[in-house]
């Protein structure tokens, strides 16, 4: 394949820094990138938490007023996705876990009164959640939907995708590490993928090489606080409330999508605390870096 | 163990409802573009070689043709395309068939230049819904001492996650016929008509992610005056007019294969066609296309064909003696004939506008003096805006 | 839901290991993987092939004109 160039943009999207890279011809370049990113815009404008005018907006605005909000074939699928999430997790992912975030302050180094986060348990429940083709329907008021934990990795999966449907045979999309390999590069070579040392930022603790499929990490340095020597992550158990102590300071998982992967490292962070062995019955690879930075995978060793 | 491996599968059965669903949501099958192409062919006839020629013109047709199509989104899911053609003909036509010295044909051509002009309209109405797709169509032609109308239904019914399509057709027309008169042949028709009713169906199916493979299977039922007009057959020295049977079935059947070669970034076009009639003519042909992609946005396409039908029960190129069924024809059509023909096309696209230009050759072998062969040159631009 | 659920289950046995996945079929929009790249250009070429030869395939559409000469 002659006449490849290297067109790659770093930005911010998702709360998180994003990078494409692709490699095809001169001309076409910057155009495929907006394409890319033109779809990653229209997915956070869907569902961000903060734009007043997404669907996730008005489904939470309705929650307790008895009214079905409409929702589209995507939506669908989106809650239909997080339902077997919900399933899978014997209900430790939830989509309406988000409202902890109300007692929850990493930033303010205190723990929440127990009062306020007992206040919210009763906000939680996918399963007492009306929904069908018709619409979505939060029962009480003060209940509210995240997409959160699975549309960045969602939206890789859809980038990466308009790229490929635009004939782009070699490309990397990076949503602040959920990652979806499209090809090898132009010379062959896979793309190294590097995995968070979980207790440095910015430095790889390893290379994984990579020529097709998507690579999500989950860790408990994204959002977390010590207090007396003891981590609390961003990770919350919706039937407590309050951080699991997972035995692993951050799960990766391989998979042909990235929206897989994502939900398995996710799911083994969560189930790990009971069932560490979870993932490793799972059939997919993974690479765990447990508290004291121990590596275990099922990968040959790279 | 199996609660595990159950996940799995859960979620990627949960992914792909999320990605079909996903892709009906931006699934955008009409682009919503107004289009514009225009084309324009010379066609041009070879000349009669001199040792098949009995007497008249050796020079044959000549056609230039310029076609306009352009394509109006009405709503969100459909679009109406409209298509005008007009040709201007020139040249002498084949009459009938004689014997030489020795028995073998030679062509009695027409002396006179003719000078003519056909224009046509085709309206096709395109509507895409979530499952199914469908398209009318309306032609009219009109020529001095022709025309012809036509309407078309056809549908396609897509399932199987839109892996496999259904389609299927109706097609129907009238043409009328109101040949020139000329004194040399008095019994020439005055005015006839012909209808012709058809259908098709098929199926298409995305076999990998590289190949598309189609089946199509049609029939078509024509009634009515089905001779040539200006044609006529030598028959025992005396010269008749051109008479076929006023029925004609024809049954096909056709197979087209599209490979994408990655290797290459080229794709491979086979075309398989078989044909039988109730005059007892049988047909097949091959159709192979080469779409190479070049760099600079370059697409060169070379393709050949052959093509081979055996003769209708009555034809001959000449008659020694009567037929008791009255049929006649000498028309060079209704002969066995091998067809061969090479093409090479060039297309460049610039951004939203697209420039291309082929040559084709068409030969052909066989025993009637009047086979055609023809060149044909094309140039093309298009634009979407 | 559910019954949108059981079908794509069902349609996945039937198609066994062949099926394309909707996100691997971007080589599919590729305009020369249609079954018909220029219409224009075809339409024309049947329509001489049909007016020169015995043989007529039947298909979509509805053309007319002669053709004879």
């Amino acid at each position: 394949m002659n006449g490849t160039h290297l067109h790659s943009v770093k930005f911010r999207a998702m709360g998180s820094p994003c990078e494409l890279i692709i490699h095809t011809s001169q001309d076409a370049g910057p155009e495929l990138l907006q394409l890319a990113r033109d779809r990653l815009t229209q997915l956070e404008q869907k569902y961000s938490r903060y734009r007043p005018d997404s669907i996730t907006t008005r489904i939470n605005a309705a929650a307790g007023t008895g009214e079905t909000v409409p929702i589209d074939q995507e939506t669908l699928g989106l809650l239909h996705y997080a339902d077997s999430l919900h399933t899978q997790s014997k209900g430790l992912f939830d989509i309406t876990s988000g409202v902890l975030r109300r007692a929850w302050d990493f930033r303010s180094a205190r723990l929440p009164e127990p009062k306020s986060i007992e206040a919210l348990l009763p906000s939680i429940g996918w399963r007492r959640v009306t929904w069908s083709q018709a619409g979505i329907s939060l029962p009480t008021p003060g209940m509210e939907l995240d997409f959160g934990g699975f549309v960045k990795e969602y939206a890789a999966d859809q980038v990466a995708q308009r790229l490929r449907d635009s004939g782009v045979e070699h490309g990397l999309v990076n949503l602040g590490g959920d990652i979806v390999v499209i090809g090898p590069q132009p010379d062959g070579q896979p793309w190294r993928v590097g995995i968070r040392h979980p207790r440095q930022a910015d430095t790889a603790l390893l290379k994984l090489p990579m020529t097709h499929g998507a690579i999500a990490t989950s860790g408990d340095y994204e959002r977390f606080m010590l207090i007396d020597g003891v981590r609390y992550c961003h990770l919350l158990n919706p039937f407590t409330g309050f951080p699991v102590h997972s035995p692993f300071a951050s799960a990766t998982v391989i998979a042909d999508q990235c929206l897989i992967a994502g939900s398995f490292s996710s799911l083994t962070m969560l189930t790990a605390e009971t069932d560490p062995d979870w993932i490793t019955r799972v059939g997919l690879p993974y690479l765990l870096i447990d508290q004291s930075m121990q590596v275990l995978s099922n990968m040959e060793s790279r | 163990m199996n609660q595990n491996t159950t996940a799995l599968g859960s979620l990627c059965a949960a992914a792909a409802l999320l990605n079909s669903l996903a892709g009906q949501a931006n699934a955008n099958p009409l682009t919503q573009e107004y289009s514009l192409d225009y084309l324009t062919n010379v066609y041009q006839e070879g000349d009669i070689p001199q040792d098949k020629l009995a007497t008249g013109s050796e020079s044959r047709y000549t056609i230039n043709t310029h076609l306009l199509m352009g394509v109006v989104p009405l709503t969100e899911d459909s679009q109406l395309t409209i298509t005008g053609l007009h040709e201007s003909m020139t040249g002498a036509s084949p009459w009938y068939v004689v014997p030489g010295d020795e028995g073998e044909p030679a062509q009695v051509m027409s002396n006179a230049t003719i000078d003519e002009a056909r224009n046509q309209i085709d309206l096709d109405l395109y509507t895409y819904h979530d499952r199914s797709e469908s398209t009318l169509s309306l032609s009219y032609s009109k020529e001095n001492d022709y025309d012809s109308v036509g309407f078309g239904y056809s549908g396609a019914w897509r399932f199987n996650n839109d892996l496999t399509s259904i389609n299927f057709g109706l097609n129907a027309g009238q043409d009328n016929i109101h040949p020139t008169q000329d004194d040399r042949f008095p019994g020439r028709v005055r005015s006839e008509a012909q209808n012709r009713l058809g259908g098709f169906v098929g199926v298409s199916h995305i076999m990998t992610k590289n190949r598309l493979v189609g089946l199509s299977l049609g029939t078509s039922n024509q009634v009515g005056y089905l001779s040539d007009p200006y044609k006529q057959v030598w028959i025992d020295g005396s010269v008749a007019p051109d008479a076929r049977p006023d029925r004609k079935s024809l049954t096909s059947l056709s197979l087209m294969w599209r490979e994408y070669l990655p290797a290459y970034n080229a794709a491979l076009h086979t075309d398989l066609a078989a044909y039988q009639d109730n005059w007892t003519t049988t047909a097949a042909s091959l159709n192979l296309a080469w779409h190479q992609n070049l760099p600079y946005n370059w697409q060169l396409v070379p393709s050949m064909r052959v093509y081979h039908q055996t003769e209708a029960a009555f034809y001959s190129p000449y008659y020694e003696t009567t037929r008791s069924d009255g049929y006649y024809s000498s028309d060079y059509r209704l002969s066995e004939f091998t067809a061969f023909s090479g093409k090479l096309k060039a297309v460049w696209n610039w951004s939203s506008f697209q420039v291309k230009g082929s040559y084709e050759y068409y030969g052909t072998q066989g025993e009637h003096p009047g086979l055609v062969s023809y060149s044909l040159y094309s140039f093309g631009m298009g634009a979407t805006f | 839901m559910k019954h949108t659920f059981w079908l794509l289950c069902i349609v996945c046995v039937l198609q066994g290991c062949a099926t394309v996945e909707p996100w691997e079929r971007g080589t599919m929009a590729r305009e020369e993987m249609a079954f018909v790249p220029d219409k224009l250009d075809q339409n024309f070429r049947d329509h001489i092939h049909y007016s020169k030869e015995g043989a007529r395939m039947v298909g979509a559409g509805s053309g007319g004109g002669c053709g004879c000469n």
